[in-house]
């Protein structure tokens, strides 16, 4: 098989389960929109069902390894689904660029947020929010502000690490992130009010 | 061509890992040289800026790339290219080092190291995408091996063979993962030794060395786990060989306490000085 084409199948395979599934279940349709022999669909095919599947689950476990320290709270606030979630969003979604990690995380944070998401905290998705203004605040090529005013300290969530203990309680607290440029450093503030009800 | 013997020898050292910053910083007694994961430093804010020059006063650093993609067929990445020849030049390295393999194709990135084929179209494709890096980039050039799970049906070169024959046409070094090689030797039941016969003695540069675990019944290199005794006897045997300039402890998960990296690092010079190597 030419080179350019193998390396155009397996990554294809490598980084997209619905790409592995196709040329299970319908293989015909495979071999014909790349002119293959059977000789080389015979391999697409075991490759898609042994070799292909294990690079792939590596690939998203790597991933998986990076991003649970990119969002440890909503990790926290979301045990072991955190992962069996991160599975379903990283099928067949690959990665770019040098930040590639950075734009992982958000782009799950932004799925989080739109997917119903079962057993977890009222306040889930003020947490994916707050970890992900963070993040994009980190990924930002220039200037970068944004404002969020919280009813509870979300940031108290940072020193718990028993999910069960996470509870979001007062004060409300207003959170600013702030980046000047490129080359500057990605900055959140924090402010409470001085007095609140206890 | 390039005369890697001239190279200066660097010694034990350890890749770089953030978590790592103070404690490495204050051992630049005990570790040789560091290398740096290029794509750490490529768009660095001003903190990530201070760090590499932090780094740059203690240590000789070494780049080492990531997504490069030299073996892509389509061509290597050139974005990532110019980025690593900016960050090369202000760290003025003594070489550098990418991946055999392919990174991207098709549009699609895959974000892990995938296997060239071992026959003259992976030939042809790494040799034409380093000539345009190395015409880039005007510092010695070293490629690691790197591990496959899968063999490619479009392999008709012994990888020995192939790295040899790769190395001479496009005169670079190798960056022999020991690791890999055991990795590689292990899971397709091959002898790591038949192969360090095939390789260029005046090539080889630079070891990395750590350890892995087995998964889904194979054993995989996930840099994870302290370097098991075969891999330090293949060090040694490899040390014997060739006058190996460097070698990197690239661990990069699962961290123990940071002397046990160190005790590691010193294993290394002690293994490559009873062979008589940075003496």
């Amino acid at each position: 098989m030419d080179l350019s084409l193998s390396q155009k199948l397996m990554a294809r395979l490598f980084t997209g389960a619905r790409f592995r599934k196709r040329v299970l279940e319908d293989a015909a349709s495979v071999a014909e929109e790349y002119h293959l022999s059977a000789e080389n669909l015979e391999w697409l095919r075991n490759c898609a069902r042994e070799e292909a599947r294990r690079f792939a689950r590596s690939l998203i476990r790597k991933r998986l390894g990076v991003i649970v320290n990119l969002l440890p709270l909503t990790r926290r606030s979301m045990g072991k689904q955190f992962g069996e979630l991160f599975h379903e969003f990283a099928a067949d979604r690959d990665t770019r660029g040098v930040s590639r990690h950075l734009h992982d995380a958000i782009d799950f944070s932004g799925w989080l947020l739109e997917k119903h998401v079962p057993s977890v905290p009222d306040w889930f998705q003020h947490v994916v929010g707050y970890e992900r203004n963070w993040l994009e605040a980190q990924a930002a090529t220039g200037w970068f502000f944004r404002i969020r005013i919280y009813r509870h300290h979300i940031s108290r969530l940072h020193s718990i690490h028993k999910r069960e203990e996470m509870k979001y309680t007062g004060p409300p607290n207003l959170i600013i992130w702030l980046r000047r440029s490129a080359k500057a450093e990605p900055r959140e503030r924090r402010y409470f009010p001085r007095f609140w009800p206890s | 061509m390039t005369d890697f013997n001239q190279l200066p020898p660097l010694g034990s050292g350890l890749g770089f890992r953030l978590p790592f910053t103070e404690q490495v910083l204050a051992a630049h007694a005990e570790v040789d040289f560091l290398e740096i994961t290029a794509d750490h430093f490529l768009e660095a804010d001003v903190r990530r800026d201070r760090l590499l020059e932090r780094l740059r006063e203690k240590f000789t650093l070494i780049p080492h790339g990531l997504n490069l993609s030299l073996g892509s067929a389509e061509g290597l990445n050139t974005g990532y290219l110019a980025q690593l020849r900016t960050l090369v030049e202000r760290v003025d390295p003594p070489w550098w080092s990418e991946h055999i393999s392919f990174t991207q194709a098709g549009g699609v990135e895959i974000g892990h190291l995938s296997p060239v084929p071992f026959n003259r179209q992976g030939l042809d494709a790494l040799c034409e995408n380093v000539r345009i890096a190395r015409e880039t980039i005007a510092r010695p050039l070293i490629l690691e091996n790197i591990t496959y799970t899968m063999q490619l049906p479009w392999n008709k070169i012994d990888e020995g063979e192939f790295l040899a024959e790769l190395l001479e046409r496009s005169d670079c070094g190798l960056l022999l993962d020991v690791t890999n090689l055991y990795t590689n030797s292990e899971n397709h039941e091959y002898d790591a030794s038949h192969f360090l016969d095939q390789l260029p003695a005046d090539r080889v540069v630079q070891l990395h060395y750590v350890g892995g675990e087995h998964l889904d019944g194979q054993l995989i290199d996930n840099h994870s786990q302290d370097t098991p005794e075969p891999v330090w006897e293949l060090m040694r045997e490899v040390f014997r060989r060739f006058p190996v300039k460097g070698a990197i402890l690239e661990r990069d998960g699962n961290f123990p306490e940071f002397n046990s990296l160190l005790a590691e690092v010193s294993r290394c010079r002690e293994v490559a000085a009873e062979m008589g190597r940075w003496t």
